[in-house]
């Protein structure tokens, strides 16, 4: 048997050096990947089965979100501008990306200081808490993508070619909301305000987003969009499954590599934080 | 514990230990805690964005509001020991066995541990509330990294040691105390990784499994596991320890064989209560 040695050392994470680092970050699943798939079983069904309507709750607060949007768009009290496709496919499509963002972020805000009490008994890879997190949103995803399927079928339209690239698409979506969740996570467990304001942060951050309408071009809204990540990496993939046709691929190669960059800056942060937070939680 | 992303691992390959090697080796280790909870949260911060860019946090030195629960601490186990942890409440034993387990990292000096690490530490260690006592024991496995059919063959052995009947299908949330302990400590027990640490929420058990822990830690030192166990219950200190630490305020106060030990921190007590 392979012995394995380990040195507790102080201020040991900065000690190992970066490549160290990045090396150990990469094994958090190669060694753990039951870990993984409990966490996510586990999760999945504290969703799922204690709550009385289940899976329908995937459905029911986006729907809900657009309900009330088409509602007073239709009475005249919201223009929303020029939008691709029917404005509901329109908005459930903007949604159902917006929600993989913020279910995830709000979801892994939490994730560490709900684990608190197997944080501080076990030795295990923090990681994975924030991932298991996320990934909860992804199926949500999931499951939303059959409404989109049957508003589709309603509308009458066939979605373009480019609808295949959608795993591709939303990745980006994907490391931006983990990068900020581990960042948010940490904050949170040293400072608990991070958990309370993150759901007004997210909502304020839904509305300055072109989710519900589509994007000015001119003004100070306009300008905030076009410097806004979330913007690119949710109209895009929109509007490449609606129409097939996006005008903004620039602005979206750069969201991407932003998102990158977040994600493994945060998760480095997250790593190198470990034991302080365990203290702290 | 095998897990490299909170310490320095350097694989020793094939290197057959001889008896009586050190499996733990504790080098002048102290470790503090900060009084205030903002100043707890400034410094968290401050320590975290220091470590980000590279920077040390500099953990030897004393910030204010913080104090050493753990104050220059050097003792080694050797392979095949049994080892025990005495001391008052508050003294840091908790403290020293989550800093052997990788939860904290010391801030001055060094532990280094050589072989995989299981720990059955605090009440609901673990064990996951929801979770029925069966899929709990899966769920422990993976915690400490264990693959599902490497515990697959041991399932039955744990639930026939834990003995709680029926409630190996109940949700674990449901159970009392002892039988929380008697399944932790049976799934920990064995996992098969070479160092055990166990503390005093052991006593929670009946008089019976107690007696059969003990026969347990005594055959697994018999298969060259090392065991750590923090307990107030002095007497099973001196029955199976082969080496005992007493600690107070953070510092070793005596370290050697039971009896001697355990005598003179019956005395001290005793001596105290007067």
């Amino acid at each position: 048997m392979v012995e394995s040695e380990i040195i507790y050392l102080p201020d040991n994470a900065i000690r190992m050096g970066y490549l160290n680092l990045i090396r150990n970050m990469a094994k958090t699943f190669s060694r753990n990947p039951w870990l993984f798939w409990h966490f996510m079983v586990r999760d999945f069904n504290a969703t799922y089965k204690q709550s009385y309507l289940g899976v329908f709750w995937a459905f029911a607060l986006p729907a809900m979100s657009v309900g009330i949007f088409t509602l007073l768009k239709g009475a005249g009290i919201l223009s929303v501008g020029d939008v691709e496709g029917p404005y509901i496919l329109f908005a459930v499509t903007g949604m159902v990306f917006w929600q993989i963002f913020s279910q995830g972020i709000i979801a892994s805000t939490s994730a560490l200081t709900n684990a608190g009490w197997m944080i501080t008994r076990v030795n295990f890879p923090r990681e994975i808490l924030v991932f298991s997190a996320v990934a909860q949103s992804l199926v949500s995803f999931l499951i939303q993508l059959i409404i989109l399927g049957i508003l589709f079928i309603w509308y009458r339209l066939t979605p373009p070619p480019t609808c295949v690239l959608l795993p591709v698409l939303i990745l980006p979506l994907i490391l931006m909301t983990l990068g900020l969740g581990f960042i948010l996570s940490v904050l949170n467990a040293v400072f608990r305000d991070v958990g309370l304001v993150i759901s007004y942060l997210v909502m304020f951050l839904l509305f300055i987003t072109p989710v519900f309408y589509a994007k000015k071009v001119h003004g100070f809204l306009g300008l905030i969009s076009d410097y806004n990540p979330l913007y690119y990496l949710i109209s895009v993939p929109r509007s490449l499954v609606i129409t097939g046709i996006t005008g903004d691929l620039v602005g979206y190669g750069l969201a991407t590599f932003i998102s990158v960059v977040i994600f493994f800056v945060g998760w480095m942060v997250f790593h190198l934080a470990g034991v302080r937070i365990t203290e702290r939680v | 514990m095998d897990s490299g992303n909170r310490g320095e691992k350097i694989p020793l390959g094939s290197t057959i230990s001889t008896e009586g090697e050190a499996v733990i080796t504790v080098d002048r280790v102290a470790k503090k805690y900060c009084k205030s909870l903002k100043r707890s949260m400034r410094y968290g911060i401050s320590d975290i964005l220091r470590n980000a860019v590279g920077l040390s946090s500099h953990p030897e030195v004393l910030r204010p509001e913080e104090f050493w629960a753990i104050d220059d601490i050097s003792f080694s186990v050797q392979k095949g020991e049994i080892f025990g942890i005495i001391g008052p409440n508050g003294s840091g034993k908790s403290t020293l066995l989550k800093m052997l387990n990788g939860i904290f990292w010391p801030d001055r000096g060094s532990i280094r541990i050589r072989g995989k690490v299981v720990s059955f530490i605090e009440m609901g260690a673990g064990l996951h509330p929801v979770l029925t006592g069966r899929e709990n024991i899966f769920f422990n496995a993976a915690l400490v990294g264990m693959a599902p059919h490497e515990i697959e063959g041991k399932v039955e052995e744990i639930i026939k040691f834990a003995d709680i009947g029926e409630f190996i299908n109940i949700p674990v949330r449901n159970f009392s105390a002892g039988m929380w302990v008697r399944l932790g400590f049976s799934i920990a027990s064995h996992c098969d990784h070479d160092i055990f640490l166990v503390d005093e929420v052991l006593s929670a058990g009946d008089l019976s499994f107690s007696l059969k822990c003990n026969q347990h830690m005594k055959t697994l030192r018999e298969q060259g596991k090392s065991i750590v166990i923090v307990s107030h219950n002095i007497p099973v200190i001196r029955k199976i320890c082969d080496r005992v630490i007493w600690l107070g305020k953070g510092k070793i106060l005596a370290l050697g064989e039971p009896d001697d030990i355990c005598d003179q921190y019956r005395i001290q007590v005793e001596s105290m209560a007067d």
